[in-house]
């Protein structure tokens, strides 16, 4: 159903839709609200958690195992011509372990994560709601928000940061094969020349986006798919949303923590 | 009854385990790598100019990473003031009067600090301590070397470039060479003539490797003079022994001259007796008269021996002769 703000008459597209979007903005900050409140209230749905970890994270392991592979080695292979033109492919652990670790790791993930996950919760949700599951479990006692909102997000925020540890993992492996047989460096070496340029505050970086990208992602693909109307287009439009929406979020996100954290340097 | 699904759980559990171990050990390598858990000291240093110097940027001994920039400050007016955090590891390494300069990690590398110097009786520095400073060679001082070079190569190119044109138009000897053609007959001639000349000098050291192998024959004197040491020794005394007939010889030749002057000298008594002819009319006479006298003596004694006085000595004496 199409909200409006009480007393107002849209007359005015873009003045309906620029309405419309504050109101889907507060709409999003009240799911959130709801979130935070209801996942430190009990009952708590540990089962549903795990399960959901067990989809959000064991199940997108191959996905982000091929995906952190060819990067580490597509990016390694790509960055070579450009340092050996000065002879600098010592240089290359340094800047891949810089790349994907600062970088990489958690923007590939999240991007693969919403791809993956972030839709489905979208469509799995909508069609909840447009079939009236959503509608029989809250008759049936069951709070629809702490088994099916808060277990997702709660599940995809703890994910995502092992998932990008995982990449990142992945990734470097995947760039000492490249580094090792082009290069011939030892294992010792590439991981030595690989942590020079790392900090704590980078590790802490990637794994604060991870989680700020993880919470994201949930929130968008379950506050689409729980706001869900129109019968089954409805459906696909959640999960594109979902996808869509994540995806932009996560770029901004990225801008505004890369600023932050540059600040802390 | 319902049985429980344990495979989600260890699953999770297992991927949630092996996330963390990568997680921790990678906290670790890079915590062991930047020497995060170990104990540190603080030094300070004071430079004119920092060249672009950051806080986390490499401190090195010795090619050895002791440390990083922990802050880069103002200090005074111009100057700035440099924090570093130094492991407590490299304090015994780093003499109180050490210095630091900033230099670059590689040609194109990140800038680090350099430590060196000092000598073990100025003692080891403690926590914040200052260490003198000194200005490295930035990539700016080599530009401006290069610089400097450039424009030496720019004028040499351009001294190349007068002389090969002045090559090319015939001028200075280099000019003619190329360009006349009866300089070319001249230098065929001085090449002949050092042919030839290098042929005598051929033929002439043969002959002086002739001369040297004869030299070198075992049975000349020279080569027994270089290698056998009896004879070096024989000749060495001889020599000496020559030396010191030289110096009598000398003496006698002195002494000789003096004699030689005093004859020349009429008052004394060898000058008068070569010189002064009135002398030597006396003596004749003198000799005359000795000779007549002697002959008178003669005579006298002649009849000494046949007088009756002494006739029996006489006789005495033949008869013992005759036994």
């Amino acid at each position: 159903m199409q909200k409006t703000l009480p007393g107002s008459v849209n007359r005015n597209p873009l003045r309906k839709k620029v309405n419309a979007f504050f109101i889907n903005i507060y709409d999003v900050y009240k799911f959130s609200i709801r979130f935070f409140k209801e996942v430190l209230a009990p009952p708590y749905e540990f089962k549903e958690v795990v399960r959901q970890c067990y989809e959000i994270g064991c199940k997108s392991l191959p996905i982000i195992t091929l995906t952190a592979f060819i990067t580490g080695v597509v990016f390694t292979k790509q960055s070579r011509p450009s340092l050996s033109e000065f002879g600098a492919t010592s240089w290359l652990p340094s800047l891949i372990a810089i790349a994907i670790i600062r970088a990489l790791a958690p923007l590939m993930t999240a991007l693969v994560i919403a791809g993956k996950v972030g839709s489905n919760m979208g469509a799995e949700i909508a069609s909840m709601r447009v079939t009236e599951q959503i509608d029989a479990m809250e008759v049936s006692c069951t709070n629809p928000f702490k088994f099916l909102v808060v277990t997702r997000i709660l599940s995809i925020t703890v994910m995502l940061p092992l998932l990008v540890t995982y990449f990142a993992f992945i990734g470097m492996m995947g760039a000492y094969l490249n580094v090792h047989s082009n290069e011939l460096t030892s294992f010792r070496s590439f991981i030595e020349d690989s942590f020079v340029k790392i900090s704590l505050l980078d590790v802490f970086a990637s794994l604060l986006k991870s989680v700020v990208f993880g919470f994201t992602i949930g929130i968008t693909g379950c506050f689409k798919g729980f706001t869900a109307q129109h019968g089954t287009v409805g459906v696909g439009r959640a999960a594109n949303a979902a996808v869509v929406i994540s995806m932009f979020l996560i770029f901004i996100e990225e801008m505004v923590i890369v600023q932050i954290i540059n600040y802390f340097r | 009854m319902k049985k429980t699904n344990y495979k989600h759980p260890l699953t999770v559990g297992i991927f949630i385990f092996i996330a963390l171990v990568i997680i921790v050990t990678g906290v670790f390598t890079i915590g062991s790598q930047q020497k995060l858990f170990q104990k540190k000291i603080t030094l300070n240093m004071i430079f004119d100019d920092v060249s672009g110097l950051q806080a986390g940027n490499n401190v090195w001994l010795s090619g050895v990473k002791i440390g990083t920039v922990k802050r880069i400050v103002f200090y005074k007016n111009t100057q700035v003031a440099i924090t570093m955090s130094i492991e407590s590891m490299a304090q015994s390494h780093i003499c109180k009067d050490a210095k630091a300069k900033i230099s670059t990690d590689g040609f194109i590398g990140n800038k680090i600090v350099v430590i060196y110097g000092g000598t073990e009786s100025a003692g080891f520095v403690s926590n914040g301590d200052f260490l003198k400073s000194e200005k490295g060679t930035t990539t700016d001082d080599m530009l401006a070397t290069l610089q400097v070079n450039n424009k030496n190569l720019v004028e040499i190119t351009e001294n190349f470039k007068i002389i090969t044109a002045k090559m090319l138009h015939g001028d200075g000897t280099l000019g003619k060479l190329i360009n006349d053609g009866s300089m070319v007959d001249e230098l065929q001639k001085t090449i002949l003539n050092l042919k030839h000349a290098s042929a005598r000098s051929e033929k002439m050291m043969a002959d002086a490797a002739g001369f040297t192998s004869r030299l070198n024959n075992s049975d000349g004197l020279v080569n027994e003079l270089i290698s056998d040491t009896v004879v070096f020794a024989n000749f060495k005394e001889t020599v000496g022994q020559l030396k010191s007939a030289v110096a009598d010889a000398s003496v006698f030749i002195d002494n000789m001259q003096k004699a030689g002057s005093q004859l020349n000298e009429q008052k004394k008594p060898a000058g008068m007796l070569l010189s002064d002819e009135e002398l030597a009319g006396d003596l004749k006479v003198m000799i005359k008269n000795l000779k007549s006298g002697s002959q008178k003596l003669d005579e006298d004694l002649e009849a000494i021996q046949h007088n009756f006085l002494f006739r029996g000595y006489f006789r005495k004496k033949a008869k013992v002769k005759s036994k």
